[in-house]
């Protein structure tokens, strides 16, 4: 296989795993976090913080696994 | 599909001021030799420039009982930090914590949005200015935790099991690592996407520094620039809380 080939097929399957994880993720996050607003709507300043919070923190390996992705494709 | 250009050649049309590349500014100290990125320094000094202005232009005239204009935006800014910092420590520890990730906010929030103007790049799309607010953060860890316990703060690491000290040590390491790059990431492959697109789109995209492209794409940047910034702040109080914390 050449480098050009690795390199895209490499590119495609960081991005696609990690949209995949990220996106199982924040679903499973934001789903609580409605049925929380929804239960009892005074908490909702702090479930919206606490869910903007988890976002990002899920959000951190599949953004570097983009990034790879990028340096990959600049190879290919 | 001749108009698709490579990711190269896009990144040399959209230097639009024509700052010198990456490693052409060198220095020697003694006998190491550093390279600097010229494109990030301008671009820290131009937003430490603008922070600066926001702020002194915030606090010049301050009246406690009318407050207008750029104070009435510092002050929010202020009691939401303050709101964020004592949910999560004793207020009185966190009264020294207070200006400086105040600061964070304000730096890390004007540097993300300055990418998105069309000819400028962001300061915080370099690892090494993330690397860098992320070790400050590290050094507060361990200021704050040995302030307010002595040297009975390193008996964290033996906690709840001795065992545990490898775990413990990784935490300690992962904590700066994970911050440095979550902000590079989301804000780099924000860039690089502008980028990308430039490179699709071909033929006069690249007039004026990719202004159509950067306009796809603007809403979103924003966002995750304004989520991005509330999350390294959340997360160093978070991380300086769990250092003073006593249970």
């Amino acid at each position: 296989m050449e480098i050009g080939a690795g390199a895209a097929l490499g590119a495609a399957i960081a991005v696609g795993l990690g949209a995949l994880g990220a996106g199982i993720g924040n679903g499973l996050v934001t789903s609580q976090s409605v049925a929380g607003i929804a239960r009892q709507p005074e908490a909702r300043g702090n479930i919206m913080t606490l869910m903007f919070i988890s976002v990002g923190l899920i959000e951190a390996l599949p953004i570097i696994g983009v990034v790879i992705a990028f340096m990959l494709f600049g190879k290919v | 599909m001749e108009y698709m250009k490579d990711l190269h050649e896009v990144e040399e049309l959209l230097n639009f001021w024509n700052w010198p590349a990456n490693g052409t500014w060198e220095m020697y100290v003694g006998n190491v030799h550093l390279t600097f990125n010229p494109t990030t320094l301008i671009m820290t000094w131009i937003t430490m420039l603008l922070v600066i202005i926001f702020c002194v232009a915030a606090t010049r005239k301050m009246s406690m009982t009318r407050p207008k204009g750029a104070q009435n935006i510092l002050e929010i800014v202020w009691e939401f930090i303050r709101g964020l910092v004592n949910e999560n420590m004793d207020p009185r520890k966190g009264a020294a914590l207070l200006s400086v990730v105040v600061t964070y906010f304000i730096f890390i929030l004007f540097a993300n949005l300055i990418g998105l103007v069309p000819t400028l790049s962001s300061p915080t799309a370099d690892y090494n200015t993330t690397l860098g607010l992320a070790l400050c953060t590290f050094a507060m860890i361990y200021i704050f935790g040995i302030r307010y316990k002595g040297l009975g703060y390193f008996k964290h690491y033996v906690k709840p099991f001795v065992f545990f000290l490898p775990i413990n040590i990784l935490e300690d390491f992962a904590k700066p690592i994970t911050l440095t790059f979550r902000l590079y990431g989301n804000i780099y492959g924000g860039e690089v996407l502008i980028a990308v697109l430039l490179g699709l789109i071909g033929g006069w995209a690249h007039v004026f520094g990719g202004f159509l492209a950067s306009v796809t794409w603007l809403a979103f940047s924003i966002f995750v620039g304004c989520i991005q910034a509330f999350i390294f702040t959340m997360l160093s109080i978070a991380y300086v809380g769990q250092a003073v914390a006593d249970h």
